[in-house]
């Protein structure tokens, strides 16, 4: 499969850091049936958790076409490098048919450690049907949105206002877009989106401080419980 | 209504706050009153902004508004302390509004908005950074240089910024701290009410503030005061 790069425009960049996501338009138009067969495949192959959804982890190595697709290093790797500014570590990823909404939230509350997250997902999305909602800004650390994880727990209570209602931008998308983040911004999916599919491969910076590479440590461990209570793990260097 | 505190802490967060039909029944008379302040040509082909300040004597009905239960309710539980009017205004509006924020003070304000008119994304409607308010939330600087030469930096037009828009119709009331970014784009003409408020000013900073606040209501640009 002989693919072309991914990259991003100077204007995507500064997107990306502004805001703290950019949506890539058509990034995958030319690949998007045969990453939809590909997920199909292997959730079909897999015995899928049904936590919030049938997923599988690190669906992109279950599968030749992810693999060059996804992994590739002049594929999203490359484009990680690019929005990051770093160099980058890849950090797993999964595949997801939900059966529902994903309640405001952001991926752990991280200090040092910069994720990034490409998403691509395999049907069209708009504001009610589960797109992806992103409060521009909400990325950048040390400030006061760190004190209100509260109110966007539970906005209906703190805020008086319902999850849909809380005030964020909506990335609709059609299946042969990609949507990177920064997954420390505030993000849901909300609406009616049962069935919605989404396969998303994550990136973390190369940890330059013993915090950040302790916080990627946790992170690439979270879903291996047994390993992380262990005392006797290798450190990251 | 969502009660005054739940309205602090989404102007707290958010840096603003939609009150749909707080004001509905005060809609007719404020029209009316509009009609006599702003006189707009039968056709709506006006192509500069109307302004008119100090209005809410001429305005009782936005003067009542003003004085409201929910309004002292949003004011004093925001300042913590006795607040004032400082300003009011009635605007024809015509066309885009750029992104700015209404200065960026140490002194909170809040303006309260009402519009006329239905408004939305294509015909106007206000539109905000969330959070962009408070300068802890890293948008002074780059962030916002880069918002402001959207076109340039981002290669995006003004409305493409990914913001919230706030779809009005008439009844409804805005309310934002005005250090918040915000915007207009695609409006033709609109009819719009405002009032502005301030806590009461103890500091030498805060009566400096609001002095300058006051000043640059009317004047566009910074107003230095020594």
């Amino acid at each position: 499969m002989s693919l072309a790069p991914l990259s991003a425009t100077a204007a995507e960049v500064t997107h990306f850091r502004t805001f703290g996501f950019v949506r890539l338009r058509g990034a995958h138009d030319d690949v998007a049936p045969a990453v939809t067969e590909a997920f199909e495949d292997v959730l079909g192959r897999s015995s899928p958790g049904r936590q919030a959804g049938a997923g599988v982890s690190r669906i992109a190595e279950r599968s030749d076409v992810l693999r060059a697709v996804l992994l590739a290093d002049h594929r999203c790797p490359r484009l990680a490098r690019r929005l990051l500014g770093t160099d980058v570590v890849y950090a797993g990823g999964d595949g997801v048919r939900h059966d529902g909404a994903v309640e405001w939230h952001r991926d752990g509350d991280h200090r040092a450690l910069r994720l990034l997250k490409i998403v691509q997902y395999l049907d069209p999305l708009r504001g009610r049907t589960g797109a992806l909602r992103i409060i521009p800004g909400t990325h950048r650390r040390g400030g006061s949105w760190d004190t209100f994880t509260a109110e966007l727990d539970d906005p209906l209570r703190r805020l008086g206002m319902e999850p849909i209602d809380v005030p964020a931008f909506t990335v609709e998308s059609s299946p042969g877009d990609l949507v990177a983040f920064d997954p420390h911004s505030y993000h849901a999916s909300l609406g009616d989106c049962y069935g919605r599919r989404q396969i998303t491969t994550t990136y973390a910076s190369v940890p330059e401080s013993d915090e950040a590479r302790r916080e990627l440590s946790d992170y690439l461990l979270a879903d291996r419980p047994a390993l992380r209570e262990s005392d006797d793990l290798p450190a990251l260097t | 209504m969502p009660k005054p505190r739940e309205v602090v802490r989404q102007l707290e967060v958010f840096g603003f706050a939609h009150l749909r039909q707080v004001a509905s029944d005060a809609v007719g008379g404020l029209e009316r009153g509009f009609g006599k302040l702003i006189e707009l040509s039968a056709d709506s082909a006006s192509s500069e902004r109307v302004t008119r300040f100090d209005i809410l004597t001429e305005l009782p009905e936005l003067g009542r508004i003003s004085r409201s239960s929910w309004v002292r309710g949003i004011c004093e539980t925001y300042f913590a302390r006795h607040h004032q009017v400082i300003t009011s205004d009635a605007n024809a509006l015509v066309g885009d509004s750029y992104w700015h924020s209404d200065g960026f003070y140490n002194t909170p304000f809040l303006r309260f908005v009402l519009y006329l008119d239905a408004v939305t994304h294509d015909t106007g409607a206000l539109r905000f950074l969330a959070g962009s308010h408070r300068a802890d939330n890293g948008w002074l600087g780059d962030p916002t240089r880069h918002v402001i030469r959207h076109r340039q930096d981002l290669g995006l037009d003004g409305d493409d910024v990914p913001a919230v828009v706030v779809d009005s119709r008439p009844g409804d009331v805005i309310v934002f701290d005005t250090n918040v970014m915000h915007a207009a784009w695609n409006g033709d003409v609109r009819r719009q009410l405002a009032f502005n408020c301030v806590g009461e000013p103890v500091t030498e900073a805060e009566q400096l503030d609001t002095r300058r606040y006051f000043l640059n209501r009317y004047v566009s640009g910074s107003v230095l005061i020594g």
